[in-house]
């Protein structure tokens, strides 16, 4: 019914005379991972993923000497994702995982007591609000990947990756103390100072 | 909503005279009910044990903010809204201004109040210390007559208070003696809005040159009350500001506040900060520019 | 019922339209606009008054549902996230929030718009402090804020074209 070069409009009138005549069509397809992708599952060796995301996360971050509060100031978030097939949202899932990630570095403390987490309510467990995140500058570079839809390949993890580290290795850089705990509270940091004071 | 609702009783009496009664006939039976920003949330968590309630959001003795002279008498159901919009306050009381725009945020502010603060009595609170350093003054009125007792003092103990059974907070008074002084206000929280204080430090300080004319400090969320700091203000009073005197402040402060480690913060991480604000309060006294 | 003798008549108007419910006094606003008026736009996120889902007008003025007795909005009105748009279209912050991508999961959106159209009304040319400021009380998860700031302004512009962000 159709010819090589067909338009969306005339498959769904395909589909459509199809239907009518013959009743419903059904087609299943399964994948097959290409076989340029090698995986030993026994000597974990070769590609573990067919594609790999790239990003670079900057963070300015200001540490008020007073009281140790940390403030992110200004967020730069590049990643290399193959295609980007719908800006709004891939930029959008980007800063949605920026400011998750900002939550997990600075402010998302669980407190433990006997197995029960303490601090369960939204007043307690702090995730940031408006005026804890700067406006997330996110830019996006395109090396089609040759298996990805397009030449897409994912991107909405990267953001959790590659954030908290940002933004430790400026408070490290503000403090020149090494810090290997999140999220990175004024507490420690205040003990932090103390030491380096006495 | 973890409380079972028909278990507890809301009346709304017509005016302050019908309310004042109630609370006479039946002393400690009813509870007033402000905005209900503190109440609701023990309601909605199971955790209000009191059941019966008048509310008091209708009330127009209880609103209003006259300006005389001498003083600035705000109404005990002066929503922190209120408090935001107006030009005296945020010119010759600015530390009750930030109290104010540093709690919770817009929805909370058009619906708490003064007096529901106060009556709430947390030690963490955001306004009490800029009231104690501003010598408010609180009316507490009942059945029986009315009475005016200074601010300072009036919280007894962790969620106790100078407040019989029958009485209602109506009205604070702030004197206007505030314009030639320095004003110092910092809450610190877990994040910029939203926050519950781990430490909330109010200063005002009179000065002639460097030497310390008049001060007062107060400090919330280092007591079971929120603390005037008499014995730091008296190291302090007539004494010129410098490095000798600032350390000496700050060993007064120390063992005047009594902080502790809780869910929010710990007693070590306070008690710096709150060394740390009082150092910065009293630097900023001498900077003409701040 | 056992129960009716604690109920109170409450006379209000919600988004336009006059209702006088049966409700208990000390009922959320935030149950009696979902569950007795089926205004089911305004969610519950957190129950106490912390992430500004439940955010709806009383009188002009922002306030989250989720507190507020309903014995309280006796006498008062009330808007809600379905009351936000003239009739037949949408305001100018909901077609802001669609062009600029401002909702993600949508659990929050409904608050922030109401925050957001509260805040324009108030200060109709909002700084970014100012926008930040407004919107604090209404957490989000998903956007990180970013394109809800862009919202903001752009619905800001559509309606005065010199504003500064």
């Amino acid at each position: 019914m159709l010819s090589p070069e067909y338009s969306s409009k005339e498959f769904a009138e395909a589909c459509a005379q199809h239907i009518e005549k013959r009743g419903p069509l059904r087609a299943s397809s399964q994948y097959q991972q290409p076989p340029e992708i090698e995986w030993d599952e026994e000597s974990y060796k070769g590609d573990a993923y067919g594609a790999y995301g790239w990003a670079v996360y900057v963070a300015e971050v200001t540490l008020d000497t007073l009281t140790c509060e940390v403030c992110v100031d200004d967020f730069v978030a590049v990643q290399e994702v193959g295609k980007v097939i719908n800006p709004v949202l891939a930029a959008g899932q980007i800063e949605g995982g920026v400011a998750q990630a900002i939550g997990y570095a600075l402010y998302e403390n669980v407190v433990w007591q006997e197995g029960r987490m303490l601090n369960n309510q939204l007043t307690n467990y702090i995730i940031p609000t408006a005026m804890d995140v700067p406006r997330i500058r996110v830019h996006f570079e395109e090396v089609p990947c040759a298996y990805g839809p397009s030449g897409a390949k994912g991107l909405g993890e990267l953001p959790m990756d590659g954030t908290a580290p940002a933004i430790v290795n400026a408070i490290e850089n503000a403090v020149w103390a090494s810090l290997d705990h999140l999220p990175v509270l004024p507490e420690h940091l205040m003990e932090l100072l103390e030491v380096a004071r006495a | 909503m973890r409380s079972y609702l028909y278990e507890y009783e809301l009346v709304s009496p017509p005016n302050l005279a019908e309310a004042l009664a109630l609370m006479a006939r039946e002393p400690g039976a009813w509870k007033p009910f402000a905005g209900g920003t503190d109440l609701m949330v023990l309601l909605e968590a199971g955790k209000l044990p009191h059941k019966k309630f008048f509310s008091l959001w209708h009330l127009r003795e209880l609103k209003g903010i006259r300006i005389s002279p001498e003083a600035v008498t705000l109404g005990a159901l002066t929503t922190y809204t209120e408090v935001l919009r107006h030009p005296v306050l945020q010119q010759e009381f600015p530390l009750l201004w930030r109290a104010a725009a540093e709690t919770g945020g817009v929805a909370t502010q058009n619906r708490g109040t003064l007096g529901g603060n106060i009556a709430n009595a947390s030690p963490a609170a955001d306004s009490p210390p800029a009231l104690l350093v501003y010598d408010a003054e609180l009316e507490l009125v009942s059945a029986r007559g009315s009475r005016w007792v200074p601010y300072h003092g009036f919280h007894t103990g962790y969620k106790q208070m100078d407040l019989r059974s029958d009485e209602l907070i109506r009205s604070l008074r702030l004197p206007r003696v505030t314009r030639s002084r320095k004003h110092y206000y910092r809450k610190v929280g877990a994040r910029k809005a939203q926050a519950i204080s781990k430490v909330v430090f109010a200063g005002v300080a009179e000065l002639e040159g460097d030497v310390v004319r008049d001060i007062r400090i107060a400090v919330g969320s280092v007591a079971p009350t929120v603390l005037r700091c008499v014995r730091t203000e008296s190291v302090l009073r007539g004494h010129k500001v410098n490095p000798a005197t600032i350390a000496g402040a700050q060993a007064a402060l120390a063992g005047e506040i009594a902080p502790i480690d809780d869910i929010r913060s710990t007693m070590s991480y306070r008690r710096r900060v709150s060394l740390n604000l009082l150092e910065d309060f009293l630097q900023s006294c001498l900077d003409s520019k701040r | 019922m056992p129960d009716d003798g604690r109920k109170v008549s409450v006379a209000c108007t919600v988004n336009g339209r006059e209702h006088t419910l049966r409700v208990h006094p000390l009922a959320r606003l935030l149950d009696v606009l979902r569950e007795e008026l089926h205004l089911t736009g305004s969610k519950e996120g957190c129950g106490e008054g912390e992430c500004g889902a439940c955010s709806v007008l009383i009188n002009g003025e922002l306030v989250n549902s989720c507190l507020v007795p309903a014995l309280q909005v006796d006498g008062a009105r009330i808007t809600t996230i379905e009351g936000i748009a003239p009739a037949e279209a949408l305001h100018a912050v909901q077609d802001a929030f669609i062009e600029a991508g401002g909702a993600q999961c949508g659990i929050c959106t409904p608050g922030m718009i109401v925050a957001a159209v509260n805040l324009l009304e108030r200060v109709p040319e909002p700084t970014e402090e100012d926008i930040r400021v407004g919107l604090a009380g209404n957490l989000c998860r998903c956007t990180g804020y970013t394109k809800i700031f862009e919202a903001v302004v752009r619905a800001c512009r559509q309606t005065r074209p010199q504003v500064k962000a």
